[in-house]
Parts: structure tokens; sequence; C-alpha cells
């Protein structure tokens, strides 16, 4: 039994490691959203006119557009004029390098496993880290720079790299695509931006982390990414926030551009505050990630592990411009207490002899609700082009629920689609075999489930293989009985 | 939005001599045409219509088609199915023509429902009192515009050895013509039948709906074969409901040829326990057939099995939608639901959407599906020519061998040879 | 070691076991023997603690514990081995994975202190060499896509990296051929020692020819109908199931 304060706390924190808020001065911009705020942050960006009216005209167009109900999913009303746009911890000047940022903001990456000095930082990743409305600052740009890789903060690059966003910005998900991605077209803040120029392959992994730590602000982060001819990077996302009793909206785009024989692997291991086992509070999640495979035999690879949030609701997908170009969609979600979610992806084949590949594994338990949507279309364009699609389920208790809901539209005579999806609880008998074998039953569990994502496990970089099964077992804690 | 079609049904009575019907029915009537009336025609976006448009449909104003005055079209021909030998009813435009000799074989009772109205049937208001509005549009304006169809009830522990049949037929008219047929079915408890339902829709422009409500009462078991012959250019709006209780089983089989378009919306409710559906299903398209199928199959009650497979061949300009949603309600542990669809892409022109969907809300399960598009195996082609097989007889073999699938459940039914003539009279 | 008394067992309403005694020292290898349906697996299952299965009547002690109050990680702690007839599969967990987590699991419960990878991999190389098992054994899944004789061996494999007090073959035999079978019963002699029991069950004598029993006993109908010492598998194997039966009609009417 838990008894004293201390210990409940314990054991929330060994729940939710990273649901501590960290005590600094902040620049927030009051709650509301109207021409005026979006004005305002361009303005606190020091962003070009072009930036500032494409703000705008998404915003004019985002004012036009109904919330989607399609989502299986159950959301309470968001007030959008109750969530201030713009959070930032007080910076006074912009730190020329991490030396001169604030010891808190350090200090919280590095209790997040993120340590950003130079003496701690993680061998051969480097990182953009990301405190609500903004960057505090890029590991190793120097390095990357030397290789001709750019990785900056996006508001860096508004300063250092316009000509490059011009081309780019809103090309893979325009502001009139959904209307999420409306709203993060005209409110978004900061995010990553990388460019791999032609024939480089990245020296070593970039990773950004977000946090969100201000209450009643959303994050609306922005991330472009493009890899010129014949060039290869990988990228990892993390991202955390306190646990508080109110829900946070997270609205991020992400554009990826892969040209000729290009590759890009976007890894992604989401730990959002996912509320609490009463589905009080947590952030809601609602990403637009979209990539395109614009050259000949490019690829574009996604791995996501989903633990976090009280809902999220994203798609990424690939479109599949280039002939012989290749998508891949990699995905673990984990719903528990009455956590939602809605995802998986979109294989738009449009090139000749495209592939693309879909591997789903969800997990449900307690109430936990979820969703694997996906959609693969074949073009009258796309000959020989090929899907192999597998989802599967797996529950645990009585009142989860799992649905599988994919779309298949198939106009080439020579395509080849399979799709396979299975959902099951977890089977009797290999809990047995465990059990006579000596393990305890949430160990057990947590073996089998394991298991159940090797497949996509398999697919992260080391680090966040761990971190993700370590993810796993901590979020299924108590769903046993 | 008021498209021609809801127009045109503004001012159509229901059933034009609905002055013989009863009163409550005729209240039925009137209340389904205004929920038709007040609804909005499906536009693009509308997830039902998703991957068929109505656009088309709702720009017609077809008339409701006359009762025949008998004469030589009125009575089925010989090659149909429904042979007059055979027992069961025959339907013309929307009219019993004739009930064969079906309701002389013992514990079958089967009628015209206008007749049944016209007497106002004790049990057949009993059976439709207890039936719940279907909100949707075509079943609102099926309830409200249709003229007859068939009242088929098989007696507790009656095994009825004959297939019978209802032959639903239309036939050709200058202009552009509309009918509407509504079956009720019921098999009392541990009752066995073997029935087909035979759509042919006239080759001209037409407009039909057909609903069907069948229930299986505990341990009845019925062996469904349902055909559509297809056509160029009427639009087929078929509306089906069985309801299987406690160990009932359904063995269905379809054949559809597709229309412009042949819409399907298949409800099947497994409400007790142990109850087994078992479900084959093939699309034979060509031209610019378009068939719709939307599945939806309900685990009510626990330990109840479900198997679906369908199969598609679409050739030249043909549309194939296969939607298969397999639901699992709270409580409903011990179930099995399998479904697959395959599909045949013989065309660059041809098309096929299939979703199969699961929402599952039971723990105990084990459910899946699968969905593939493909072409014929090119070595299985090569194996069958280099054994002095000519090609097309070849790919006929193989077609045929892989539709068949589809009713692997029961392989000696007429929806099986049917389906072999249909793709031997293509090679040919 | 193991004291099995009066056992009655049920599955639904179905009695399985009808009152089964049986006995076995450290150091003993018993053969339990019988036709199908006789109660064989059950008898195995019971004793790893399989769910499904009510105990209406008798006791099983397990060096004087009450083994049915145990849970079936319990029972592994305290040196209970079944090699399953069906071993299952596991996707996507990796064999040497499994198993140190088991071994460490029961250490754990036993109080004894963890062993770490270098240790262990140590562990089950020098295992495997002794067996004559290919090392990719280990880097597979969880008996995933293992043949029949695979599965059987990798139990075989478990069993001797575990080393159990008590170990239960549920019909290992079975399914195997000729090659793979003396495989598996040189893993079981290499295995025997003075501390360690053994029940065999089995519905062939076959594997009694390379694992030699100490005693044999006959299960037939949920109950021990006869008990010997190896010869007995010897006179089944000539005359079948059937002989006992009439052996005892016989004995009834003398």
């Amino acid at each position: 039994m838990v008894s004293t304060p201390e210990e409940i706390t314990e054991r929330l924190d060994q729940r939710y490691k990273a649901g501590f808020v960290t005590d600094i001065e902040s620049d927030t911009i009051a709650p509301g959203l109207n021409e005026d705020v979006i004005r305002m942050i361009s303005a606190k960006k020091e962003e070009p006119e072009w930036l500032t009216d494409m703000r705008l005209k998404a915003y004019r167009h985002w004012l036009t557009m109904p919330m989607p109900q399609w989502a299986r999913l159950k959301i309470a009303p968001i007030d959008f004029q109750a969530i201030s746009y713009y959070a930032s911890p007080n910076l006074k000047n912009r730190p020329k390098s991490l030396d001169e940022v604030d010891p808190k903001l350090l200090e919280t990456f590095e209790k997040l496993g993120v340590p950003l000095h130079e003496r701690a930082r993680l061998a051969g990743v480097a990182v953009d880290a990301v405190f609500d409305s903004v960057s505090v600052g890029t590991t190793f740009q120097k390095e990357l720079a030397q290789a001709g890789v750019i990785f900056c903060s996006f508001s860096q690059a508004v300063r250092e790299h316009p000509e490059l966003l011009r081309e780019y910005l809103g090309t893979v998900v325009p502001h009139t695509d959904n209307f999420f991605a409306a709203l993060n077209a005209a409110v978004f803040t900061d995010g990553s931006f990388v460019y791999i120029p032609k024939g480089v392959r990245c020296p070593m992994e970039l990773s950004t982390y977000f946090r969100i730590n201000a209450r009643d602000t959303g994050q609306f982060e922005r991330t472009l990414i493009i890899a010129e001819d014949d060039s290869h990077v990988s990228y990892l996302e993390g991202c955390t926030a306190p646990m508080r009793d109110e829900n946070q909206l997270h609205a991020a785009v992400v554009e990826l551009v892969a040209k000729d024989r290009a590759e890009i692997k976007y890894s992604t291991v989401q730990n959002w505050y996912p509320g609490d086992e009463n589905g009080v509070g947590g952030i809601y999640n609602f990403v637009t990630k979209r990539g395109a495979c614009r050259g000949v035999k490019s690829k574009i690879s996604w791995t996501q592990v989903e633990t976090g949030s009280a809902i999220t609701w994203k798609y990424p997908s690939c479109v599949l411009q280039g002939d012989d170009s290749v998508g891949e969609f990699y995905s673990v979600a984990l719903t528990h207490h009455r956590q939602q979610a809605d995802t998986g992806t979109k294989m738009i084949h449009l090139g000749k002899n495209t592939k693309s590949k879909i591997i789903a594994k969800g997990i449900s338990a307690g109430r936990g609700q979820q969703t694997y949507r996906g959609l693969v279309k074949v073009l009258p364009t796309a000959n020989n082009a090929r899907n192999y699609t597998q989802c599967d389920s797996l529950l645990i208790g009585k009142q989860c629920g799992a649905h599988t809901f994919p779309y298949i539209e198939v106009r080439r005579h020579d395509a080849i689609v399979e799709h396979e999806a299975t959902t099951s609880k977890i089977s009797e008998d290999q809990l047995f075999y465990c059990r006579a074998r000596g393990l305890g039953e949430e160990d057990a569990i947590s073996l089998i489930v394991d298991g159940f994502c090797r497949e996509v496990f398999k697919e992260l970089p080391m680090e966040f293989a761990v971190e993700a099964k370590r993810l796993l077992e901590v979020s299924l804690e108590g769903s046993v009985g | 939005m008021a498209t021609p079609m809801l127009q045109s049904l503004a001012t159509t009575l229901p059933v034009a001599d609905s002055t013989g019907l009863p009163g409550w029915y005729r209240e039925r009537q009137q209340r389904a045409r205004e929920r038709a009336l007040a609804a909005d025609w499906p536009q693009r976006g509308n997830e039902a219509f998703k991957y068929t448009s109505l656009y088309a449909l709702g720009q017609r104003a077809p008339r409701l088609a006359d009762r025949p005055q008998g004469g030589s079209d009125a009575a089925p021909s010989g090659d149909s199915a429904a042979g007059t030998a055979l027992p069961g009813a025959c339907f013309v435009d929307g009219h019993c023509v004739g009930i064969g000799s079906g309701h002389s074989l013992d514990g079958v009772e089967l009628d015209s429902l206008a007749q049944a109205l016209a007497r106002d049937d004790e049990s057949l208001r009993f059976a439709i009192a207890g039936e719940a509005d279907d909100e949707r549009l075509f079943p609102s304006l099926n309830t409200a515009f249709a003229t007859d169809g068939a009242w088929l009830r098989v007696a507790a522990g009656t095994h009825v050895e004959p297939w019978l049949t209802l032959d639903c037929r239309g036939r050709s008219h200058d202009d552009d013509s509309a009918w509407h047929l509504s079956h009720r079915i019921d098999l009392g408890e541990g009752a066995r039948l073997c029935l087909i339902i035979d759509v042919s829709a006239a080759p001209t422009a037409s407009f039909a709906t057909l609903a069907s409500r069948i229930r299986l009462q505990a341990d009845a078991h019925l062996h469904l074969v349902w055909l559509n012959a297809g056509s160029d250019q009427a639009s087929v709006f078929a509306n089906t409901r069985i309801d299987l209780e406690s160990r009932a089983r359904l063995t269905m089989q379809v054949l559809d040829a597709g229309a412009a378009p042949s819409r399907h919306d298949l409800a099947i409710a497994l409400r007790g326990e142990n109850a087994l559906a078992e479900l084959g299903g093939a699309f034979l398209l060509a031209d610019k057939r378009h068939a719709d199928m939307q599945l939806d199959m309900q685990h009510l009650a626990g330990d109840a099995d479900s198997d679906t497979r369908w199969r598609v061949i679409a050739d030249d300009r043909s549309r194939a939608v296969f939607n298969g949603y397999i639901t699992v309600a709270p409580g409903a542990d011990g179930t099995d639901a399998q479904l697959s669809c395959k599909s045949l892409l013989g065309s660059s022109l041809a098309e096929v959407d299939a979703q199969p969907a699961l929402e599952i809300h039971a723990e105990d399960v084990k459910c899946g599906h699968g969905a593939t598009v493909g072409q014929l195996d090119e070595q299985a082609l090569f194996y069958l020519r280099s054994r002095g097989i000519d090609a097309a007889q070849a790919r006929t073999l193989l077609k045929r061998a892989f539709a068949v699938e589809a009713f692997a459940a029961a392989p000696e039914t007429p929806a099986a040879s049917r389906l072999v003539a249909v793709l031997d009279r293509e090679s040919a | 070691m193991l004291k099995i008394e009066n056992l009655h067992v049920r599955i639904d309403d179905k009695a399985i076991l009808n009152g089964v005694d049986l006995t076995i020292n450290a150091g003993e290898v018993h053969a339990v023997m019988g036709p199908n349906g006789s109660g064989k697996s059950t008898l195995a299952a019971i004793l790893a603690g399989r769910d499904g299965y009510e105990v209406t009547e008798g006791s099983v002690t397990f060096q004087g514990e009450n083994l049915l109050e145990l849970d079936p990680e319990e029972r592994a702690a305290a040196g209970v081995f079944l090699a399953f007839q069906y071993p299952v599969e596991i996707p996507g967990v990796n064999n040497t994975y499994f198993l140190r987590s088991a071994l460490n699991a029961q250490r754990k419960a036993r109080g004894e202190p963890e062993i770490d990878s270098v240790q262990f991999l140590r562990l089950v190389r020098e295992t495997l060499k002794v067996l004559h098992l290919p090392d990719e054994l280990l880097h597979r899944g969880v008996n995933s896509g293992f043949s029949g004789g695979e599965k059987k061996r990798n139990e075989i494999f478990q069993m001797a990296v575990l080393e159990p007090r008590l170990a239960i073959m549920d019909e290992t035999d079975s399914g195997l051929d000729i090659d793979a079978l003396r495989q598996v019963a040189d893993g079981v002699n290499a295995l025997r020692s003075p501390d360690r029991g053994f029940l065999v069950i089995t519905h062939y004598q076959r594997l009694l020819d390379y694992i030699t029993p100490d005693r044999v006993h006959v299960l037939s109908e949920g109950r021990i109908v006869e008990s010997g010492d190896k010869s007995l598998a010897k006179e089944l194997e000539a005359h079948g199931y059937g002989w006992i039966a009439e052996r005892k009609l016989d004995e009834a009417v003398a």
C-alpha cells in the first residue's frame, strides 16, 4: 500500500518521469487568436513580410474550416481563444552559444536525459532542444556545418536561410490541407530545419527534443527537412510535457522532401503527458506529417512509438512521386487508461515501380481506444506499384477498444497490394508458458508485448529502442488484473 | 438539396392504389416519405457513398412503373433460374405476378405483401410493428414507395427441401422507370430453408430499391443465394438486414455482375450466442459496371463466428467497392470473425476500392481481415498453356478458381454454378 | 520429493483423474504410460499449474510444500519444469533473452543473485555444446518458426539451463524421428543426477529404450492401474494397452 504523499509522488514519478515543471520566467502573450496575435508572433520572430503574409493567409483560410469530425475520437470542445500562442522562456538576449543559455533550461533537458552542454552531450547525436515556443539551442552545429549540413532551429533558418524556406515551406503540407495544418501555418513558433546537400551522408543522427512547460499554451512547431540528390539523414524526435490537469494542444506540421536517390529516416518517440487514470489532463497531439519522395529512387521511412498524449491524431504519410521511390511506416501505439489514438499512414503511389510497406502494432489496455486508419492509393500513373501492410492489435483488458480502418484504392491493373490485420488478446498459452518458466504475470506480459513490437523497434536507433521499450513497460504498469 | 430525383418523388404518391391499404401502413409510408424528402441527397464527401457517386442518379426523375398487364413479358421466361416449375414467387416492376408451388409446401407460408396488407393480415402487422424505422435515405424511399414483396414464413422445425426462388425483375421501358420491393422472411426455431433471391433489372435506365428483412430464430439455418444479373443502365439499391438468434446459421452467397450502380447494404446481426454467419461473395464486373457492397457484420453476442470471403474480378472500365465492417460489441467474448477480400484487376481502367474494417470492444476475440489486389499468376498461366490450353481458356480457368474460393463454404449451389456459367460465357 | 495422493481432477464437469497416487524420489526416473485420453497430459498440466482444472480431492506435495497452492511461476522457482507437449511460439521474443529473464526471475524468487549477460552467455554456450545443439538456436524467437523436433530440443535446452529439481516431460517424444529422439534422450540422460527427479509421460515405449526408467506406471481412465520396473514397458509394447485390462479381468475372475 502506498500511503505517504512522498510515496505517492514517487509512484507517479515512476509512471511519468517527465512530469515536472521548470520554474522559469516566461514571456507569454495573452491567450487569444486574431490577426494581431499572428503579426505579433511574426514580429517577435523578426520574420520577413512574405512569411507574415503566408501566416495571415493560412489564418484566414482556417477561419473558414470546421473542426474535423471523422476520426473516432471523443474530444472535448477546444476553445482556441483560451490558448496562448506564444510562450518563450526569458532569454533576454538571444544566446550566441549554449554556454549563454539559462542553466535552468540546461538542467531541464539534462533531467530529461538530453544533456546539451559540451561535456555530457550524447555522442553522435546532434540535438535541437525546443522549450515551449522557442529553440534554446542546437548542439554540434559547427561539426555539421563542416559537412555542409544545416541543422538549426526554424527561427534561425528564417534569418539565415530564407531562400530555402521560401522554396519549400508549405509545398508538402499546404495550409489548405486540413484544419490543424492551417492553424499551424498561421501560428507556428519554432521547430527544426534540416538541409542535407547533394551527395552528403549526414555524419551523425539529428534529433529534436520538444518540451512543453508553460501552462495554457499550445505548441505549434514546424519541421522541414530537405535531402538533396544522393544524400542521407536519420532524424529523431522526442517529446514530453509536465503533468497538468488541463488539456494542452500540440499541433505540429512536419514536411520532408527527398530528391533523387535521397533517403530520410524519421523516428519519433512520443511521450507527451497522457493524463491520469481518469482521463484528466494530457496533451492533444494533432499532427500532420508528410514526406514527398520527389526524386527517383528516393526513400522516406517513418518510425513512431506513441505511448503518450491523451489524444493522438496523426498519419505520417508518403507521396511517392519519383519513379522507384519507397515509402515505409513502422508504428507502435499504446493506449492505456483513457487515452485515445487514431493513427496510421497514407501511401500515395504516383511514380512507376513505387513501393510501400506498413507495419503497425497497436496495444490497447485499460479503457484505451485505439484506431489504425490508413490509406493505400495507387494512381493510374504508378505502373507496377507494390504495397504490403500488416496491422496487428493486442487487447489487454475488457474495456479497451481496438479498431482498424484501412482504405485501399487501386487504379492500376499491375499493382500488387496486400493488407493483413489481426486483433486478439494476449494468448493464455503464451502467458502460461512464460509463467511455467518462472516469469511473473506482469513481466510475462511485457515480454510478449515487446516481442509483438519487435519488427518496429528494430527500425529505431539503439538508444531510442531501449527508451521505447522502457516507456512501453512503464505505460503498461497496472494493466493486469 | 432538392435534386430532380427528390422533387419528382415529392409529387409521387406512395403506392398508386394506396386506398386499399390499412391506415397504420399508410401512416408508416407517409413518415418514411417525409424523412426521405427532408434528407439531403448524398454529396461527394458523404462517407457512406465515398466510392459510389449519386450525382447522376440525383439528376434523374424516374416514373414509378405501372403494374404489368399480363402478357408474355410478365411471367418468368424459361431460362430464368426461377422457371415457373420451381417453387417461389415472381415480381415484375415491383408487383407480384405469380406465386409458385412454394406456398403449398408443409410449414411454408408464402404470400404477396400487397395481398397480405389488403386483408390487413394480423401477423404481418405484428411483424412490421416490431421493426425500427431505418432513417437512411434508400431504406426510407423503399418504405415509402414499395409496392409489393414477399412475406415468407417457415414454421418452427420445418425443413424445406427444394430451393425457393424470389424472382425480382424489371421490364424494359422507353422512359426512366422505378420499382421498389420489400421482402420479409422469417424462419422459426430450428427451421431450414434454401432460398434464392434473383434480381434482374432491365437493361434500360431504371431505378430500383429492394429491402429485405430476414429473421432466423434459434437453431434455424438459412442458405441464401443472392444473384444480381447485372445491367448497364439500371441503378439497383438493395438493403438487407439479417438477424440471427442463438445457434442460428446463415450461409449466404452473393454473385453480383454490377449495374449503374449495384449497391448493396448488407447488415448481419449475430444476436444470439453461438450464431454462425458464413458469407461468400463474388463481383464479376465488365464494361462500365459498378458494384458496391457495404457489409456491416455485427457481433452482438458471445461465441458467435463469422467468416466472410469476397472475390472481385474487375475488367474494362468497371469499378468494385467493398466495405467489410466487422463490429464486436462489448461483452461479445469468444468471437471469431474473419474476412478476406481479394481482387483481380483485369484492365488498367478498372478500379477497386476495398475497406475492410474492424471495430472491437471486447477482449477475448480472434479477428482478422485481409485484402489483396493483384493479377492472375503468370506462372500458373504459363503452366496451363504449356499443357496445351489456350490463353483465353487458361485465364477463364484461373479466374474461375479464384472466384469460386468465395463459395468454398458450400461449393455445390446455384451461386457457384451461375458463376461458372457467367465466366464460361465470357470466354466463349 | 514429489508426492501425489489420491488426486481427483475435473475439467468442467468431466472427471479426468480419479485418484492418482505417485511418489517420486530425488534421483529417480518415473515413466507414466497410457493410451490416449487416459489423463496423462492432465497430470502434467496440473503439476505445472495450468488454469481450467479443478482438483476435487487429494493432494500434491513437492519438497514438503503444497504444490497446488502455488502460481505457475512459483512452482518454476521451486524447481518444477514442464517440457510442453506443444511448446508455445512467442514471436519477436529472442530465445536467449527469454531464457535469461526466466532464469533471473527464478533466481530472484529464490533469493539468489541475478546472473549477468556475460556469465549467462557462457552458461548457454556450454549447455549447447553438451547437448550438441547449434548456436543459432540462441538468436531466434522463442519457438517461432521452429520445426517440431527443434521445439522439443529447445525444451530440453531450457531444462538444462534452468536446472530444475523435478522435470516433467509431456510426450516429448511425439512427432520426433529416430535421430531427434536419440538427441532428446541424450540430453535427458546428461541431466540425470542424484538430486533430480524425472516424470516422463509417453504413449510409446520407444523413448524408454533410450531413457531407462526406474519405475513404469500405466495410467488408464484416470487411475494408475499397474506399476513395475522397466520390463513393464516392454510387455506393453508387445501386448498393447488392452493386455492390462485383460489381465486385470483375469485377476478378478481368478
